[in-house]
């Protein structure tokens, strides 16, 4: 793989003809706004608009994670065009299913669109306090920089070599230095599909890779840190509409004033674009929300295993820590309440539910040890 | 117990954000009226979490064997959920009274609090002067490189940096000037070198050389020739 790299990367060095401005910004509503929804619908249209959204953008990732999976280790290939047209090939018949199951349950999503219309039409303080602070947050992220790069050195410069390039991890990050080898290739980096996604959007938009990830993503995943986090309200407070508003205002303050801190909250208000926050601020609260849901409702076994492994898949794919993060977290769940409610079937869920980590583990332990690359 | 300590500072760096927590825990578990079953049974599960965190023992082995470091070995606390725990609490203790009035006053104290206890102010955003959100002179120091730049052969621009760049938050202005120029062309190739080394031949004459105002004869003693000055950085190429 490694002989005509230096050809590779050359030859993509086009002037690739970016797209209007209008032309980008219908590409960036398609993808960020009307894409996850038909995704959310494959796994039913019976759920809220929130968990519909939530739901399609991980699948979207998912999806394309697998896609890198099959374009890397199975057609050695390092081609973003190639890894393109194996995600667009993937995905078209992915959303004209989505969009049949939208088209069949138009009625029933008719009716909860109706809801969240007549929740905005009889505001409370504290939805109101909860959305300024939200709309705080994701324009400060978008309008404002971070004072300091800290991790972002590297991943911008990673994102906008592959957004150029066209070549999956063709230059080293810090000094642009042209990499002959998957295997000069920091091990991390390789088993995660996350900035090689950032890097497919920019390309897609059209956009100069430090729009996408200074701008565009970062109010996107922090507006998804949030979702994730009403999911898991509806666990903590049922239907009582102002305490879980006043829980998602409450968890914006304690981020906010937990900004000193080069941790979870300092991830999702300053630097939302990286893989390790998709891990701390989305999939953590989201498998809890998910395995409170299994605990509380007792049913519904089936469709909440595969979100949890979803939800792992995602995160091995997003962050090398979430391998230990992950697996800690489902299996503090499931021993408490596992052994509480007498339910081996937790077990049963959480040990399916942590294969894609166990999967990439091994991957990351054949690639450090040179049989991958 | 550095360990240990090192994990707390990487988690919490304040105590009070811990003995928040903690206090947060307890009530879950000990205040039965207010919370309900499943809920006591997830503070126990944080409580796991918690115990492996802060176990000197895996760490020490964890941080011995694996990792290179506490701050990777913290970031398996991201399952504790420190944050939404802590807000389910306060919400549960501001929205415990009817009259709104009292709720009110409750969200004011707790929000007096957590300012209290997170009473470090650092400047963390910087209104951005572009869309691209670099500093306006990356992009004066590229547009000179690729208006200086020959069109025909190797497309890659060679480029060698005399100033040290750290590996850290990347908060200089050098240095935010070295990384924006990786972060906005791809063709730029930065090498850090020294005077040494370009007066001793090692590396060969580098087409661009980007230094933070000193050594000026020096450089151009070399055959360098200044294109461009900025805040803090002059760009020169070879002639």
């Amino acid at each position: 793989m490694h002989l005509c790299r230096r050809t590779q990367v050359l030859s993509f060095i086009e002037k690739r003809p970016y797209l209007t401005y209008n032309q980008s910004m219908l590409i960036i509503i398609v993808f960020f706004g009307i894409l996850p929804f038909f995704m959310g619908m494959l796994l039913g249209t019976k759920q809220s608009v929130a968990e519909t959204y939530l739901k399609g953008s991980l699948i979207t990732f998912g999806v394309f994670s697998l896609c890198y999976y099959v374009v890397l280790l199975i057609l050695r290939d390092t081609s973003m065009v190639t890894l393109g047209r194996w995600y667009q090939v993937t995905m078209i018949p992915l959303l004209i299913l989505g969009g049949i199951r939208c088209f069949r349950g138009r009625d029933g999503y008719h009716k909860r669109l109706q809801d969240v219309v007549e929740l905005f039409r009889r505001p409370t303080i504290w939805m109101c306090l909860a959305l300024v602070l939200v709309l705080f947050h994701v324009v400060r992220v978008g309008w404002f920089q971070p004072f300091a790069l800290s991790d972002s050195q590297t991943y911008d410069a990673l994102i906008h070599d592959m957004a150029q390039t066209g070549v999956i991890y063709g230059q080293a990050p810090r000094t642009g230095q042209i990499l002959f080898s998957l295997s000069e290739v920091d091990p991390r980096y390789i088993i995660t599909s996350w900035y090689v996604y950032e890097a497919y959007i920019a390309r897609i938009t059209g956009l100069h890779a430090l729009i996408v990830t200074e701008t565009v993503i970062p109010m996107f995943i922090l507006l998804l840190s949030y979702l994730a986090l009403w999911m898991l309200s509806e666990c903590f407070f049922g239907g009582d509409m102002d305490r879980r508003w006043g829980f998602l205002f409450l968890c914006g303050v304690l981020s906010e004033a937990q900004l000193v801190f080069q941790d979870a909250a300092a991830y999702m208000l300053i630097w939302p674009a990286w893989g390790k926050n998709l891990v701390s601020s989305i999939i953590c609260p989201l498998i809890a929300a998910l395995f409170l849901r299994l605990v509380q409702q007792e049913r519904g076994a089936v469709e909440t295993t595969f979100l949890l492994a979803l939800c792992s898949f995602a995160a091995a794919n997003a962050s090398a820590a979430s391998m230990m993060a992950i697996p800690v977290e489902l299996g503090a769940l499931c021993l408490v309440y596992g052994i509480a409610k007498r339910r081996i079937g937790l077990f049963v869920v959480s040990g399916i539910a942590i294969v894609p980590i166990g999967v990439q583990f091994v991957l990351y332990k054949l690639f450090v040890s040179h049989l991958l690359f | 117990m550095q360990h240990l300590f090192d994990i707390h500072q990487w988690k919490w760096i304040a105590s009070g954000w811990f003995l928040l927590y903690g206090i947060s825990l307890f009530t879950i578990l000990f205040c039965q009226r207010m919370h309900k079953k499943h809920m006591r049974l997830l503070a126990v599960a944080m409580l796991i979490i918690l115990v492996i965190l802060m176990n000197p023992i895996l760490a020490n082995f964890m941080i011995g064997h694996y990792m290179n470091n506490a701050k990777e070995f913290s970031r398996l606390g991201w399952g504790m959920l420190s944050t939404p725990i802590i807000a389910y609490v306060f919400t549960q203790f501001v929205m415990g009274v009817d009259c709104r009035k009292n709720q009110y006053v409750r969200l004011l104290a707790v929000v007096a609090m957590v300012y209290l206890l997170g009473s470090q102010v650092q400047p963390y955003f910087t209104l951005s002067s572009n869309p691209y959100k670099l500093p306006d002179e990356v992009l004066e120091v590229a547009d000179a490189i690729t208006d200086h730049a020959s069109d025909e052969g190797d497309p890659y621009k060679q480029i060698g940096v005399l100033f040290p760049v750290d590996i850290g938050q990347g908060t200089s202005d050098c240095e935010q000037v070295f990384f924006g120029l990786r972060h906005w062309d791809a063709t730029m190739i930065l090498t850090e070198t020294s005077l040494g080394q370009l007066q001793s031949g090692e590396q060969g004459a580098l087409p661009f050389l980007l230094n933070d105002h000193e050594d000026v004869e020096e450089i151009e003693a070399l055959g360098y020739k200044r294109i461009a000055t900025t805040k803090s950085c002059d760009l020169y190429m070879h002639e």
